[in-house]
């Protein structure tokens, strides 16, 4: 028997690590990467909260979460992929398309 | 002794688990976080086990483990190596990284705090079966899924295929450096 | 009743339409439209002459007539009933003076063919004269007070035309402006008297006004006459306001001796008479205005000697004239002061009134007006032969002017007085009318002495002229020559007149019995009357034959050096005083310049200075606003909307700043925010707890 307090913990740790990558990293792939860590984290919730309530609504929405979540690193790659084609560095920093 | 196995197992993985996504973010190197982020998606995927969700655990492994991060290194590979390295920066003073190191330690303490709480959580501890056929009081999750949540489905597969043919678009070039058609 | 009373309008709309004509067409017609006009008047006369005799035989003489109102249009509206209206009355005196005066214009109007003839401008003089003819058959025909100040003012218009007729002679055109403003001074006091009548009685007319005299106070029925006589001061030259009758001989001839001495000044007489009806109140029970009376004789007797002391040493041949005149027209009203003065006696004791003054003065004028027409009109002649005014330059001209001098000898004698000539009749009844009021107030003793010593100068100064025309030795350099048939005609006509003018008062009774005002006596004047009365008129006579010797010996046989007079101690001094009209023309001359003109001035910087100041400073006020204004709305509310407008981009560039197009950027905010409100919330909650529950 896992307390789900503690479980809360863990994904809740796994969260602010992956918004920790979201914001401090340069490198927009990384930064990708940091965006499924957060995903997983509330995708990890959702299970245990249907494990513990016997719902099976959790795995529902885990399921469709990790279908969004894929579908959107593919998508996010393509694109960032394209942008390194076009202007030679994915550094976030420097790419300010939609500055004002 | 009675040990807890499933706690035991828990912690563990959970340390592989955090100790993974730290090494991700922190991670100078490209494909190195990407391959230390197959491990923490795929010690998630262990932890849904250890949830009785032997579903997911698939899928997760289907997706995490396998797509994705094939995906992202392949990304990766196949352009140039520049996009390896993220450029260097004078580690001086990191004033940025620190500041969001504060915010964020903030809300997981707050978190932490409310999630320590003696509050009762829910702790029933079933497996819930993928299929009960119906009528029947515990719906397994396909029922749900296509029951309850049939538009959800349509509408995952309507994004599915316009992420697919989002890709396709941005990855043609007719002309070098040029995105699309 | 007058038969055909209608007629009587044609008497006055003839002229008018002559005038009409004249003025419209004149300059296309013959003579200027001169013929157009003196068949108009012949016209007039002949319907006044229809007009007279049906007064005559209904019972004119002895007053038996009574008096025919023709009621004519409505002037002025008012309540029915009592409006003002332009009506003619028909009595004795106005059916007399519409003869006399329309008689007097058709020869004066025949005369000015002959003299007018190389004038510029015959339309223009046959317009105004005929317009001027209107004027006076209206006043004389009036039957309420404010028809007679209508036509009088007409007649003012044209005497200032006519004065003025060449408006190119400063002299005359000064001249005409001094008449009207002079005769003004008179028409406003007579104004007023209408206004008061009217407010007291709330009728202008004659006849209602006599049955209500009673109605006035003393006061008023002393101020009302007063006024009256006012107006009549000043159409008729009386002293204070004679200034204007000597300057007004700067127009034609024929235009003094009409307006100047034959009519228009008689209107004053006129007016007077037609005042009796205050002066001697028909309603018994009332006093009438002793004061007003004496006002009027006292002004008559002054004036008659001032203007004849003037005449003396006139050098203008016309100016010796005009002052005669105002002479000869106070004694008309001394006359009827003295007449008023009797009856008013008579009426407060009771007695049956006995006109003799009154009659005796509208005999004089109506023997004066022929015969100084004659004089008139005998000196126009002169002037038109030897063109100039000046008698210094004249003499000898009975030689070549025959008729001329003999009509004037017939005018001199009529002027001076001596019997047979009307003059002598008319000027006598007017002495020993005032010599009798003398029993009642010794004043008048006092101003008999005046008429009789104005008697000598009149004579004196008549035969001055005379002499110095027509005597000794031509002292000109023009070829002098007698007049045209035209003009020696009229002339004939009223030196016949002026002989025996004075006789046609016999067959009918004496004048008296013309002029109605009450029963007259029917008494042929000089028969059967008192020895005292033929000593008084013994006394003018003898008074005017010395004047005329005196005349004599100075002019004509040179006995009298008149260098004498001046010799004596203080002679020349008189003879400086009487040519400067005693200063009088400078003293009005001085006040006008002094008061008037710096009343004028005084306004006129006020307007300026004042008016056109505030009105300046207005229009300063508003462009003040204006350009303060201006400012206001660009600096301050376009300052303002200015800035609203650039704060506006301002902010929308520094918000636009928060877009950086880096998406760590974005996400951090959203960090940011979630983690405040995350703490806020639990924050919130924990203090709950630990302070609140717990």
């Amino acid at each position: 028997m896992i307390p789900l307090a503690y479980e809360l913990l863990v994904s809740a740790a796994l969260f602010c690590i992956g918004l920790y990558g979201v914001l401090a990293r340069r490198n927009a792939i990384i930064v990708l990467l940091s965006i499924e860590i957060m995903l997983n984290a509330s995708i990890l919730n959702f299970v245990a909260f249907s494990w513990g309530s016997g719902n099976p609504s959790g795995q529902v929405f885990a399921l469709l979460g990790i279908a969004v979540a894929a579908a959107e690193a593919a998508v996010g790659l393509a694109v960032f992929l394209s942008i390194y084609q076009t202007h030679g560095s994915i550094d976030l920093d420097q790419i300010r398309f939609l500055k004002w | 002794m009675d040990v807890d196995w499933e706690f035991i197992a828990f912690l563990v993985l959970s340390v592989f688990e955090v100790a993974g996504s730290i090494l991700v973010v922190i991670n100078k190197r490209l494909v190195r976080a990407a391959f230390w982020l197959a491990l923490t998606l795929v010690t998630i995927g262990a932890i849904y086990l250890l949830f009785l969700s032997e579903f997911i655990f698939i899928i997760q492994i289907l997706v995490y483990a396998g797509a994705v991060p094939v995906l992202v290194v392949f990304g990766i590979m196949l352009t140039r190596r520049r996009i390896m390295d993220e450029p260097g920066r004078g580690g001086v003073v990191m004033l940025r990284e620190f500041t969001i190191v504060l915010a964020v330690a903030a809300l997981f303490g707050v978190m932490a705090v409310s999630f320590l709480a003696p509050v009762s959580w829910p702790q029933s501890a079933t497996a819930i079966p993928v299929y009960n056929p119906p009528p029947t009081s515990s719906p397994g999750i396909a029922n749900s899924l296509f029951d309850s949540f049939a538009i959800a489905v349509i509408l995952i597969a309507v994004l599915l295929g316009s992420a697919m043919i989002g890709g396709v678009y941005l990855a043609k070039m007719d002309e070098p450096g040029k995105v699309g058609p | 009743m007058i038969a055909n009373a209608w007629v009587v309008w044609l008497i006055l709309l003839l002229p008018l339409g002559a005038f009409l004509v004249a003025a419209v067409a004149g300059r296309r017609l013959r003579e200027g439209g001169g013929y157009v006009v003196v068949g108009a008047m012949a016209g007039s006369l002949v319907l006044s002459l229809y007009v007279f005799v049906q007064v005559l035989m209904q019972g004119g003489l002895g007053g038996n007539f009574a008096p025919q109102t023709i009621t004519g249009y409505v002037w002025l509206p008012s309540i029915p009933g009592n409006e003002i209206r332009i009506s003619i009355l028909i009595d004795n005196l106005s059916s007399l003076m519409l003869v006399l005066v329309s008689f007097l214009c058709l020869l004066i109007f025949v005369y000015s063919l002959a003299y007018m003839h190389q004038e510029e401008g015959k339309p223009r003089y046959y317009a105004e004269v005929s317009l001027f003819a209107t004027g006076m058959l209206g006043t004389v025909s009036a039957d309420n007070f404010l028809q007679l100040l209508i036509f009088w003012e007409i007649m003012g218009l044209c005497s200032y035309l006519l004065i003025g007729f060449w408006y190119h002679k400063p002299e005359a055109a000064a001249a005409a402006k001094k008449a009207f403003l002079v005769t003004r001074v008179g028409d406003v006091l007579f104004l007023i008297a209408v206004l008061i009548i009217w407010s007291e009685f709330g009728t202008l007319r004659f006849n209602e006004i006599a049955t209500r005299v009673g109605l006035l106070s003393p006061q008023l029925l002393t101020l009302i006459p007063l006024l009256l006589f006012g107006g009549a001061v000043g159409k008729s030259a009386q002293f204070p306001l004679h200034a204007w009758l000597p300057d007004a001989m700067e127009g034609p001839t024929t235009v003094s001796a009409l307006i100047h001495a034959a009519t228009m000044v008689k209107a004053g007489v006129f007016l007077t008479a037609r005042s009796f009806i205050f002066l001697v109140p028909a309603v018994p029970g009332v006093a009438p205005p002793f004061t007003a009376i004496l006002v009027i004789a006292v002004i008559g007797g002054f004036t008659t000697l001032f203007a004849a002391s003037m005449a003396v040493v006139n050098n203008d041949i016309k100016r010796v004239l005009a002052f005669s005149t105002i002479s000869q027209l106070a004694y008309m009203f001394l006359g009827l002061g003295a007449g008023a003065f009797l009856m008013a006696n008579e009426a407060v004791h009771g007695e049956p009134l006995n006109p003799a003054g009154y009659s005796a003065a509208l005999y004089h004028l109506f023997n004066h007006a022929f015969f100084k027409a004659l004089l008139f009109l005998g000196a126009g002649s002169v002037i038109h032969a030897v063109s100039t005014n000046d008698m210094r330059e004249m003499g000898g001209l009975s030689k070549s002017m025959p008729v001329t001098s003999k009509v004037m000898l017939f005018g001199a004698l009529a002027l001076a007085g001596i019997v047979p000539f009307s003059g002598f009749f008319s000027k006598g009844e007017i002495l020993s009318s005032t010599f009798e009021a003398g029993a009642g107030n010794p004043l008048f003793y006092l101003l008999y002495a005046f008429g009789l010593v104005t008697a000598f100068l009149t004579a004196f100064y008549a035969f001055r002229l005379w002499y110095l025309t027509f005597h000794g030795e031509y002292r000109g350099h023009e070829h002098a020559h007698e007049s045209p048939r035209l003009m020696t005609f009229p002339l004939m006509i009223l030196a016949g007149f002026a002989l025996v003018s004075g006789l046609l008062a016999y067959p009918m009774g004496g004048f008296g019995n013309l002029v109605f005002f009450a029963r007259a006596d029917a008494r042929p004047p000089l028969i059967g009357e008192p020895a005292q009365v033929y000593l008084l008129e013994g006394l003018s006579l003898g008074v005017a034959l010395l004047g005329v010797w005196l005349a004599r010996s100075i002019y004509s046989t040179r006995r009298i050096p008149a260098e004498r007079f001046t010799a004596i101690p203080g002679g020349a001094f008189v003879q400086r005083m009487l040519a400067k009209r005693y200063w009088i023309d400078d003293a009005y001359d001085a006040f006008g310049r002094t008061v008037v003109v710096g009343v004028a001035r005084a306004l006129d910087w006020f307007d300026r200075r004042v008016i056109d100041g505030i009105v300046n400073g207005v229009g300063r006020g508003g462009m003040r606003i204006a350009v303060e204004s201006d400012a206001f709305d660009r600096r301050v509310i376009d300052g303002a909307v200015n800035a609203v407008s650039l704060e506006t981009i301002r902010t929308s560039w520094r918000l636009r700043q928060r877009q950086t197009g880096q998406v760590q950027n974005y996400a951090w905010v959203v960090v940011v925010g979630i983690v405040a409100v995350v703490i806020l919330l639990f924050g919130m909650s924990f203090l709950q707890r630990f302070l609140g529950g717990r």
